[in-house]
């Protein structure tokens, strides 16, 4: 992938994701994570190679289908793009209303999981009334709120404090466990190692690593889960030498 | 969704964006009253160039010895030529009349009448003067008129030609200024929509990018262009009829340009700038959109 600029950002980048996987995409900032992203949106076109998503080759998506493409994968952005305009409410209530939802069902699951990612009493601030971990949450709210089968994150915990980094890869596990394929980018390193999921390491728009630990239950419960990564240990037990 | 909720999204968008929607409204009511101003100051300036070109006409005047039977023959053939309109027989008796009126002294020291008859011949189109002088004396013939009683046919050839000249040109400049004027506020008000809307590109990526269509993007933007073009223009509208009222009025019984029967009625210029600031702020808010949908 070469951005018009003429940086190459992805080159030999080939990989596969199963379903109802959950996966970390790590690599120092730089090396072609947010590409990666951009690209299984069709944010952006690949120079060369091809995505297939779903069994679908993404070059074959014509550009007024896009919409109906995207509204299948739920995106937590690096830089959140919240609507600035709109309340927390209404920025999560918006990725319903693109899909038609009614009023009905708008009331029923925004409040639901406004609840889930702890923001219940911000509903009605606006975006720059919130923290940056807070944005970053209705970012999360918006790209769930539908049930995606995809849901793809972009550096989720980059304004997070450990704790509520925590929680936010505790939710992104309870996710995961409703069926829903995951893909999360990161260069928080440390946390990647605690979860012990499939791994893929870019490095200079190159995938250098590509390793599933296998160690992990994945019966494992959130509240195990949880436990887990706040424990000490710095390397899971099967990377030691 | 609902045409309900494109219209809350729109109010919504509008109260969030007030600085950016209050210049498109401003801009729209600033050119529709240039316009509202304009439009019949043309048309009257259009009409007194129509009425002074009206006035053109040939004058056939008669042998002194021509007999009411010989003028009446002549006022039929006259009639009977191409492109004439309308011929006006002036008697003797009347013009004397007419002309002692003017100037008494003059006529009482001659004692006699020594005024023609004469036959005021009005072309269909003020245009076509010069082929009804033509009829009426064909160069064929050496230029001499087509009934011996006719003495000599005069259209003050000079004078026409300027005549036709100026109103020509006062004719196509105002539709030239028009043209401009009209142009100048398309533009002006589509700069005003497409500053607003760079201002919120940001903000129509975001929506494409959680799965928007196009239109869904597009109508709250095209109703918030219509709400700003029709309030930009009823106020205008206000403004004009304020103005007409408070001060043309009063004045239209001793100006004629103002009361010039040719201006567009006042009902059908309203109509016409509501029309045009609608439709120009909510198609140009539709179409500046294009470019920022390309995501
Ligand atoms: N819009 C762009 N135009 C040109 N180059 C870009 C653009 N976005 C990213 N890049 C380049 O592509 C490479 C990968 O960027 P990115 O995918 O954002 O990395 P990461 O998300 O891992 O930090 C970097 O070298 C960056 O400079
Ligand atoms: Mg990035």
């Amino acid at each position: 992938m070469r951005y018009p600029s003429g940086d190459v950002a992805l080159d030999q980048a080939t990989f596969a994701v199963d379903r109802e996987d959950f996966v970390f995409l790590v690599g120092a900032t730089g090396s072609g994570k947010s590409t990666v992203i951009r690209l299984l949106i069709k944010e952006l076109e690949p120079t060369e190679g091809t995505i297939c998503v779903a069994g679908r080759e993404l070059r074959d998506v014509e550009r007024k289908r896009v919409p109906y493409y995207r509204r299948n994968i739920g995106v937590v952005f690096q830089d959140f793009k919240l609507l600035p305009n709109r309340t927390v409410y209404d920025n999560v209530a918006y990725a319903l209303q693109v899909t038609g939802g009614t009023r009905k069902e708008i009331r029923e699951k925004v409040p639901d999981i406004l609840r889930l990612t702890g923001l219940s009493l911000k509903l009605h601030n606006y975006p720059d009334q919130l923290s940056g971990g807070e944005q970053q949450r209705v970012s999360i709210a918006r790209a769930f709120v539908n049930h995606p089968p995809l849901l793809l994150a972009d550096e989720p915990t980059g304004n997070l404090d450990p704790e509520t980094s925590i929680d936010i890869m505790r939710l992104l596990y309870r996710i995961n466990r409703t069926g829903t394929t995951v893909l999360v980018a990161t260069h928080a390193q440390a946390m990647v190692d605690k979860m012990r999921r499939r791994v893929l390491e870019l490095s200079r728009g190159r995938i250098v690593r590509d390793e599933a630990t296998g160690l992990y239950a994945r019966d494992e419960t959130t509240r195990e889960f949880a436990n887990r990564l706040r424990a000490p240990s710095t390397r899971p037990p099967g990377l030691e030498p | 969704m609902s045409f309900g909720f494109f219209l809350r999204e729109s109010f919504r968008a509008m109260r969030r964006n007030a600085a950016p929607s209050f210049a498109a409204l401003a801009t729209v009511l600033v050119t529709m009253l240039v316009l509202g101003v304009f439009i019949p100051i043309v048309q009257a300036t259009n009409g007194a160039a129509n009425s002074v070109r009206s006035r053109v006409l040939v004058d056939v005047f008669m042998n002194t010895g021509a007999t009411p039977a010989d003028a009446a023959r002549v006022e039929r053939e006259v009639r009977a030529l191409p492109h004439v309109k309308s011929v006006q027989f002036v008697s003797k008796a009347q013009a004397y009349a007419q002309q002692s009126k003017l100037d008494p002294g003059a006529f009482t020291l001659l004692g006699s009448n020594p005024l023609p008859d004469t036959l005021h011949v009005y072309p269909d189109n003020p245009g076509n003067v010069l082929l009804v002088r033509n009829e009426l004396t064909p160069p064929s013939s050496g230029g001499k008129p087509i009934d011996s009683m006719i003495q000599t046919v005069s259209n003050k050839k000079n004078d026409t030609k300027k005549i036709l000249e100026v109103t020509n040109l006062v004719t196509i400049t105002a539709a030239v200024l028009t043209v401009l004027l009209v142009l100048a506020s398309v533009l002006l008000i589509a700069n005003t929509i497409r500053l607003s809307l760079y201002a919120r590109r940001r903000e129509v990526e975001v929506m494409k990018l959680v799965g928007a269509t196009d239109w869904f993007i597009r109508w709250p933007f095209v109703i918030e262009g219509t709400v700003v073009g029709a309030a930009g223009a009823v106020l205008a509208i206000v403004i004009l009829g304020i103005t007409k009222v408070a001060l043309l009025d009063p004045l239209a019984s001793s100006w004629t340009l103002i009361a010039a029967p040719q201006t567009i009625p006042f009902w059908a210029l309203l109509a016409l700038l509501l029309g045009a600031g609608v439709m120009v702020s909510a198609i140009g808010s539709g179409l500046s959109l294009r470019r920022f949908l390309r995501v």
